[in-house]
C-alpha cells in the first residue's frame, strides 16, 4: 500500500525541480554586442515574424501613403541610438488601416502603427515618444525574453495545476493549444511584463530627450490613450492571466516622475513639439480614419478627428458629410435632425458632393418625405451615373413613384 | 498496485504502430497505372512541426519542416521511383517565379482543405458522408492543370500534416500523470493534440484525387518524422498499395 | 486545429448517440422558422442548433449552404462593430453593416465585394451580397449571401465555397435552393 501523503510530497518536489529547466532570460540588448547574432529560438521567432508579415502585406490592411511612410521611416532612423544605427535597415514602419489606438513592434524590427493612433495624437514629439517606446521592445529583445518566460511560467502552472487537480479528484486536461501562432499566443495571453513596459516607457522618454523634443508630450500621449479608453465602449479585454500590466495612470505617474528628474529640460519651452510638421504629414489620414471610426462605431473618436481636420480646413464638404454619418449611425434621439443639418451643410459647401445627396435622400425616404427623397436620389445618380449602389437607388425611386401613384 | 502503474505507463506511453487506416481511391485508381509509366511531381511537403513544452506552449520548428521535407523526398525517390509504374520528379521551388509560387501555395492550401474534408468525412465515425465514401470523387479541380506549364507531369503527389513533439518536461509530466493516476485512481494528462499526415496522388489534368491515405488519430501515432528510418517506414506504410501495385 | 475539433465532436456525439450529420435522401421540403425550402438530394444536413440550417456535400471547408437568423434590436448583434440591426433599417443599410463587420474581421483577408444589389426573396425586400476573401491559410473563398427582414428577425441565406472549383460546381444547386425558398404566411 503506498503512503499517499509521502508519495504526493515526493512527486511535487520532484516535478518542480525537474520541470523548472528554465530557458535563460539573460539576454543582452541589440547594440551591446558588436555584430548582432540571433539565438536559435530567436532565429525561429524572426522567421515566424516574416511569415506573419507576408500575410499582413497581402491582406489589404496596409494604408498606402508614400509621403506618410517616408516621414515615419525617416524619423525612426534618425531616432535610433548610436549603438543600434547599424540595424537601421532592419527597422521598418508600416501603417495599418485600423481605427483602434495601437502600435506593435515585431522582434525582427518591423513596426505596425494603426491609423487610429496617428489620427489621435497631435504632434511629432508624441509620435517620437511612441516610436521610442516600441523601438525599446525591439532593442532590448523583450519578445524573446517574454517567450522564454512564458514557457517557464506555463510549465510551472501546468505542474501545479496537474497536481492540484489530482488532489481534488477531478479529471482534466489542464492545458491545450490556444493558438498555433507564436505571436498570437504570447501577445494575447501575456503582453509584455510591467518591467518591460516601464523600460519601454523610459526608452520613449529618452528618445525625446536625445532628439531635443518636449518632454511633457510623453505624458500627454498616455492621457490621450486614457481618454480613448474611457470613451470607447468596444474595448478588447486582454486576459492577463499570468502577468500584471501597468495601467495608464501608473504610466502617467512614472513619466511625470521622469519629467521631474529632468526638470530643466521638461520646463524648456524651446524644445521641439512639431505640431505643424506632424499635421502636414498626417493630414489626409484624419478623414480616412474618421471613416473607419464610424464603421467601427467609434463615434467620439471620429468626431475628434473631424474637429481637428476642420480647424485647418473649416469649410470642407467631406468633413460635414462624415459628421452627418456619425449622427445617422448613432441612433440617439434627435440625431436624425442633426444628420440632416450636416448633410445639408455639406451640400451647401459643395453641391456636387454625391454621398451627402444620397444619404439625405435615404433619411427622407425612410420618413416618407417622397418629393425631397426623389430630388436627392436623382441628383445623386446625375452626379454618379455608374454608382455601385445604383440598383438600390433605382428601387427607391420606383417605390417613390408607386407611392405617388397610390396617392393619386 | 505496481501492476496498475505499469498498465498506465504502457497504455499512455507505449502505443506504437497503426491500426490499418484504409486508403481512399477514385474509381480510376485500379487502371490508372496500367497504361504505361506515370510521371509524378512531388510538390514541397507541407508538414507543420510543433514542439510542445510542459506548459503546452507550441513552437513551430521550421528547421524540422525543412529536414523532414528532404527526408520524405529521398524516401519517395528510393521507394516510388524504383517502381516500374512511376517516374518521380521533385519540384524545386527555387526555380519558380513569385506568380507560380503563389499558384503552388494556393494549390497546397486547397489540398489541405480537401484532405481535412476527406479525413473528417470518410474516416471519422459519426461524421461520415456515405456518398463521398462510396463514390470517392474529391478533386482540386482542372485549374490544377496550370502546373503542367512549369513541370509537365501526369500526377502530382501532395503530402501534408501536422505533428507535435513533447519536450522532456512534458513527457515527464505525462509519466507523473500516469503515476498519480495509479496512486489516486484519477487520470490527469498534460493535454494532447492529434497528429496527422495525409498523402494523395492527384491527376494533374483533372485535379481528381486518384488515391489518398491518412495516418493519425484515432488509429495511429505518427513517429518522429525527423528521423530517416521513421520517414522511410512512413513512406512504406503510406504508399504500400502503390508500391505493391507493381 | 479543425481536425482536432471534428475529432472531439465525433467522439462526443458518438457517446451521446447522436449522429451530427444526416443525408438528405430525396429532395424534400423542409419547414422551419417560418419558411420552407427544397433540400438538395444527396447533401448532408448538420443536426445542430434549431436556429441554423447547415448543408454540405463535400465537407464544410469546401462548400456549404446555410440559413441562420439574428434578432433585430438585440444588443450587440454584431460581434466586432457591436452595431445593432434596427427595425427601420433598409436592406441596403443592413448589407453595408455586414460588409463593415466583415472588413474588420482579420480572418477575412483581401475582402472584395463583387456585388451588392437589392433582390426580392419570396416577396420580401432583401439584398444579395457576393464577395471573395482569403483565409489566413491563403485559401480563396467565395460567398453569396441573401438577406431580408421579417418580423423580429434578419434571415440570412448563404452559399460559401472555395473559389477554385467548388463554388462553380454547386452554385446551380444553391440557385435552385433559393428559388424554392418561401416565406410562409
Amino acid at each position: 500500500m503506498i503512503n499517499r501523503t509521502k508519495f504526493f510530497d515526493f512527486i511535487i518536489i520532484f516535478l518542480i525541480l525537474l520541470v523548472s529547466s528554465c530557458a535563460s532570460l539573460d539576454v543582452k540588448p541589440i547594440g551591446n554586442q558588436g555584430n548582432f547574432i540571433k539565438e536559435p529560438d530567436e532565429e525561429r521567432i524572426w522567421k515566424r515574424c516574416t511569415e506573419e508579415q507576408e500575410i499582413i502585406a497581402r491582406s489589404g490592411w496596409i494604408y498606402n501613403d508614400a509621403n506618410l511612410n517616408a516621414y515615419l521611416n525617416g524619423l525612426v532612423v534618425k531616432m535610433l541610438p548610436e549603438d543600434v544605427k547599424a540595424m537601421s535597415s532592419t527597422v521598418k514602419i508600416f501603417v495599418i488601416k485600423n481605427p483602434n489606438i495601437n502600435a506593435c513592434m515585431y522582434p525582427n524590427g518591423v513596426m505596425y502603427v494603426h491609423t487610429g493612433l496617428l489620427a489621435n495624437i497631435n504632434d511629432e514629439a508624441q509620435l517620437v515618444s511612441i516610436l521610442g517606446h516600441e523601438l525599446t521592445h525591439f532593442i532590448n529583445r523583450h519578445t524573446l525574453k517574454q517567450f522564454r518566460n512564458q514557457i517557464n511560467k506555463s510549465a510551472f502552472f501546468a505542474t501545479v495545476s496537474m497536481v492540484a487537480t489530482s488532489a481534488s479528484g477531478l479529471t482534466t486536461h489542464p492545458t491545450d493549444f490556444s493558438s498555433l501562432g507564436m505571436y498570437s499566443l504570447v501577445s494575447s495571453v501575456s503582453g509584455y511584463s510591467r518591467e518591460q513596459e516601464r523600460e519601454a516607457d523610459k526608452g520613449g522618454f529618452e528618445a525625446l530627450l536625445r532628439g531635443g523634443y518636449s518632454l511633457p508630450e510623453s505624458v500627454k500621449v498616455i492621457e490621450i490613450f486614457e481618454e480613448d479608453y474611457k470613451d470607447d465602449k468596444n474595448k478588447i479585454r486582454v486576459p492577463y492571466a499570468f502577468l500584471d500590466h501597468p495601467t495608464n495612470q501608473a504610466r502617467i505617474k512614472y513619466l511625470k516622475k521622469l519629467c521631474k528628474l529632468y526638470e530643466a529640460e521638461a520646463n524648456d519651452k524651446s524644445r521641439l513639439v512639431g505640431e505643424e510638421v506632424y499635421s502636414k504629414n498626417t493630414w489626409d489620414l484624419l478623414l480616412d480614419n474618421a471613416n473607419l471610426d464610424i464603421r467601427a462605431s467609434r463615434f467620439n473618436s471620429a468626431n475628434r478627428a473631424i474637429e481637428k481636420y476642420s480647424k485647418l480646413s473649416p469649410q470642407n464638404a467631406k468633413a460635414y458629410y462624415y459628421l452627418g454619418e456619425i449622427f445617422s449611425n448613432s441612433n440617439e434621439k434627435d440625431d436624425q435632425t442633426k444628420a440632416i443639418e450636416n448633410y445639408k451643410k455639406s451640400i451647401e459647401l459643395n453641391k456636387d458632393f454625391p454621398f451627402s445627396h444620397r444619404d439625405l435622400g435615404i433619411i427622407y425616404y425612410k420618413n416618407k418625405l417622397s418629393d425631397e427623397a426623389r430630388s436627392e436620389f436623382e441628383k445623386y445618380l446625375t452626379l454618379v451615373p455608374d454608382a455601385e449602389d445604383k440598383k438600390y437607388i433605382v428601387t427607391y425611386l420606383d417605390e417613390l413613384k408607386k407611392r405617388k401613384g397610390d396617392k393619386e | 498496485m505496481l501492476k496498475k502503474m505499469y498498465a498506465f505507463l504502457i497504455i499512455a506511453f507505449f502505443l506504437v504502430g497503426c491500426a490499418a487506416a484504409p486508403i481512399r481511391k477514385n474509381s480510376r485508381f485500379d487502371s490508372y497505372f496500367q497504361n504505361g509509366e506515370k510521371t509524378v511531381s512531388v510538390v514541397p511537403v507541407s508538414i507543420k512541426f510543433y514542439k510542445l513544452t510542459a506548459g503546452g506552449v507550441p513552437e513551430q520548428m521550421d528547421e524540422w519542416d525543412i529536414q523532414s521535407d528532404a527526408l520524405f523526398k529521398t524516401a519517395i525517390m528510393e521507394k516510388l521511383d524504383s517502381s516500374r509504374k512511376i517516374k518521380i520528379k521533385i519540384l524545386d521551388e527555387d526555380t519558380l517565379n513569385s506568380d507560380l509560387k503563389t499558384f503552388l501555395d494556393e494549390q497546397t492550401g486547397l489540398y489541405r482543405a480537401v484532405s481535412q474534408s476527406i479525413i473528417a468525412h470518410t474516416y471519422m465515425e459519426g461524421n461520415i458522408f456515405p456518398l463521398k465514401l462510396k463514390n470517392f470523387d474529391y478533386t482540386l479541380g482542372p485549374q490544377l492543370n496550370r502546373i503542367n506549364d512549369f513541370i509537365p507531369c501526369d500526377t502530382i503527389l501532395f503530402i501534408s500534416g501536422t505533428t507535435t513533439y513533447w519536450t522532456g518536461g512534458r513527457v515527464f509530466l505525462g509519466v507523473c500523470g500516469a503515476l498519480l493516476g495509479a496512486a489516486t485512481g484519477i487520470v490527469v494528462l498534460p493535454g494532447d493534440v492529434p497528429d496527422w499526415v495525409s498523402a494523395a496522388l492527384v491527376d494533374s489534368k483533372t485535379g481528381d484525387i486518384i488515391w489518398f491515405r491518412y495516418m493519425g488519430a484515432p488509429n495511429c501515432q505518427i513517429g518522429d518524422l525527423r528521423d530517416k528510418k521513421t520517414v522511410s517506414k512512413t513512406v512504406n506504410y503510406l504508399f504500400r498499395e502503390v508500391i505493391n501495385n507493381d | 486545429m479543425k481536425i482536432k475539433l471534428l475529432f472531439i465532436l465525433s467522439l462526443a456525439l458518438l457517446v451521446c448517440g447522436c449522429a451530427p450529420w444526416q443525408i438528405v435522401q430525396n429532395s424534400r421540403q423542409w419547414r422551419y422558422l417560418g419558411f420552407e425550402a427544397t433540400l438538395p438530394a444527396g447533401w448532408m444536413k448538420l443536426n445542430s442548433s434549431p436556429d441554423i440550417l447547415f448543408l454540405s456535400k463535400d465537407g464544410e471547408l469546401l462548400q456549404s449552404i446555410r440559413i441562420f437568423r439574428y434578432e433585430i434590436n438585440k444588443k450587440n448583434a454584431l460581434p466586432i462593430t457591436k452595431k445593432i440591426v434596427t427595425d427601420n433599417m433598409l436592406p441596403q443599410e443592413i448589407s453595408e453593416l455586414i460588409v463593415n463587420e466583415m472588413s474588420l474581421n482579420q480572418n477575412k483577408q483581401k475582402l472584395k465585394i463583387l456585388e451588392n444589389i437589392p433582390i426580392d426573396i419570396s416577396g420580401e425586400n432583401g439584398f444579395k451580397l457576393e464577395y471573395v476573401f482569403n483565409t489566413p491559410d491563403n485559401l480563396k473563398i467565395k460567398s453569396v449571401l441573401y438577406g431580408f427582414k421579417k418580423d423580429k428577425f434578419i434571415y440570412l441565406i448563404q452559399y460559401q465555397a472555395t473559389e477554385q472549383f467548388y463554388f462553380d460546381k454547386d452554385v446551380v444547386v444553391f440557385d435552385d435552393f433559393i428559388k424554392s425558398f418561401k416565406v410562409l404566411r
